[in-house]
């Protein structure tokens, strides 16, 4: 749960909101859950929900796009002063975490569920109530993007590291 | 199979998610180690993917976020469960509205009943203060009335047959058995003389100077035509310890002047009246002697025709019979009669001797005492009647308890709760 917010709302403190939010609405909500869904899509999808919707309102306050992160301070992972935190994998993931976040919403939460999470398509269906086309179509346009954005930084993602 | 870039293009994200057969999948393959671009294309889509699904290694929640979110959730339990009290308070508190006065009016009602259908107002009859029997006094209208219907009365006690005039209603007595009531001119006292009362009254006086009093009550007797039925003196004068009881017979209608009288001789300790009204008696005793009259009479005709000597003995026998009935009856006639027309009163004189405190005469402090003592007897005769009122009580006590005992219960139901209620 908390990694999906954190990677849908791409900092922690809006993270925790989410969390925070996500959980209230699941302890409103249990006494109706009637099992149509697995328990974990159930939850997906209130946490899903509870973070589009803050996204929604931080977007009537101020614009997401990733000049604007990058200047309030954009900071999605969890960082520690390690060693690694200058290794190649760390600036790799650093990247792709802004690039996430940089995402328009709709692919963002396609490409959190399926790549990060490796949902399935129906559950991803399931998830944002929309059908599979739609989401493979949004997954497909998410990930030309992520690569377009990877693609710029040849020095982190030019090699065969397949 | 020969792929072209579009199509490689088009299988890209297929081959990401492993959906492609392997035929498609090599296909791909052999394409991207063929075509610079796609094979860039290739690398970098997977090495997105790779990345994507290792982005989240070694994340963990933030120990902060934790707390919050648990934090977050109590909080919401406690106002979820603060709601529901607040609801269940809110449900008991109209329930108590409804409890307290359907409890309130539910007591009310049993107490209604309870009174109402186990009190009879006869217990409650006190009695008033000058009524314990000791003083009776003589409906005056009454005794008007008879004094009017005494007027042509003769002296003498026995009513003879020689057409004395007696008043309408009095009952004529006829050797030779005639029937008896006759009308006079004094019919319009007949309603008048329809009741009977027999009045009697009582003295006790006591005196320091015995002999003169004693001499003083003689005279009086003399002057009202009265008479002394009965006379007794005892003690002796050295100790002062005289007594003289008497019953005297009084004309009737005198009789208020005679006690009225007496009231001056020494201190009188006790007054006594009486009226007895017999008039059913008198009357029922009345018809029964008409109705034996007139048999009578039928039976010395029935002599006077009879025809055999059988009859005859007959007819005698219950001539005897009848006549004898009638002799019983008259006699309690002229009993009652007599004392109607003559008052018994009883008198005890009393000698005081010297040292006896002089008693005070009729004074303020005198009829004050009186009144005190008739109050303090009142207050026994009161006592006595709650007692007797209580010993009536006790068995409504058996509806009584359990309908006081319900009533508490139920008010207790209705104003216990309001302390407990938070």
């Amino acid at each position: 749960m908390y990694a999906v917010a954190l990677r849908m709302c791409g900092n922690r403190e809006d993270a925790q909101d989410c969390m925070q939010e996500a959980m209230i609405r699941i302890y409103r909500a249990i006494a109706t859950f009637k099992g149509q869904s697995s328990f974990a899509t159930w939850v997906y999808r209130i946490t899903m929900n509870s973070c589009l919707d803050e996204l929604r309102r931080r977007k009537a306050r101020t614009s997401t796009s990733l000049d604007a992160m990058l200047e309030n301070g954009f900071s999605p992972s969890d960082e520690t002063d390690t060693p690694e935190r200058h290794s190649l994998q760390a600036e790799q993931r650093r990247l792709l975490e802004k690039a996430i976040a940089a995402l328009p919403e709709d692919m963002r939460s396609a490409i959190v569920l399926r790549d990060i999470q490796g949902c399935s398509y129906d559950e991803i269906a399931e998830v944002l109530d929309t059908n599979v086309g739609t989401i493979k179509s949004r997954i497909s346009r998410g990930r030309e993007r992520l690569r377009s954005v990877l693609s710029q930084q040849p020095e982190l993602f030019g090699r065969h590291t397949v | 199979m020969n792929m072209n870039c579009t199509t490689f293009r088009a299988n890209l994200d297929a081959y990401i998610d492993s959906e492609l057969d392997r035929k498609t999948r090599r296909a791909m393959e052999e394409h991207a180690a063929a075509c610079p671009e796609c094979g860039v294309l290739l690398n970098q889509a997977m090495q997105a993917v790779t990345l994507c699904a290792e982005l989240n290694e070694g994340l963990t929640v933030p120990l902060e976020c934790q707390a919050a979110w648990r934090r977050a959730v109590r909080a919401e339990a406690d106002e979820k469960a603060e709601r529901k009290s607040q609801a269940r308070s809110q449900r008991r508190a109209r329930r108590n509205v409804w409890v307290r006065s359907l409890a309130g009016l539910a007591a009310a009602l049993v107490l209604f009943f309870a009174v109402g259908t186990t009190l009879d107002m006869d217990d409650f009859e006190l009695p008033s203060s000058r009524d314990s029997g000791r003083y009776d006094s003589a409906p005056s209208e009454n005794y008007g009335a008879y004094e009017e219907s005494a007027a042509g009365m003769s002296a003498s006690y026995m009513a003879t047959p020689a057409g004395a005039s007696n008043a309408a209603g009095d009952v004529l007595l006829e050797s030779d058995g005639s029937t008896g009531t006759q009308t006079t001119a004094a019919t319009a006292q007949k309603s008048a003389s329809d009741v009977v009362v027999l009045r009697s009254a009582a003295r006790s006086i006591t005196t320091k100077e015995f002999e003169t009093d004693a001499l003083f009550v003689n005279d009086l007797v003399s002057e009202y035509g009265a008479y002394f039925e009965s006379r007794r003196v005892t003690g002796n004068a050295e100790d002062a310890s005289r007594m003289l009881k008497a019953t005297v017979r009084v004309p009737s209608e005198s009789l208020d002047n005679f006690l009225t009288a007496l009231d001056v001789v020494g201190t009188i300790i006790v007054r006594e009246e009486y009226a007895e009204d017999i008039t059913s008696d008198y009357n029922d005793v009345a018809a029964r002697l008409e109705v034996l009259r007139s048999q009578l009479q039928q039976l010395n005709e029935m002599n006077a025709k009879a025809k055999s000597v059988s009859d005859l003995i007959e007819i005698n026998e219950r001539a005897n019979e009848v006549t004898a009935e009638i002799e019983a009856y008259e006699s309690r006639i002229r009993d009652w009669n007599s004392r109607r027309s003559y008052s018994s009163v009883s008198l005890t004189l009393t000698e005081l001797g010297e040292d006896a405190p002089e008693p005070v005469q009729k004074s303020l402090s005198e009829r004050m005492k009186e009144a005190f003592d008739d109050s303090i007897q009142w207050l026994k005769d009161f006592g006595q009647s709650a007692a007797v009122f209580g010993a009536a009580l006790l068995p409504r006590l058996a509806v009584w308890l359990p309908a006081a005992i319900i009533v508490i219960v139920l008010l207790r139901v209705a104003f216990g709760r309001k302390k407990k209620t938070k």
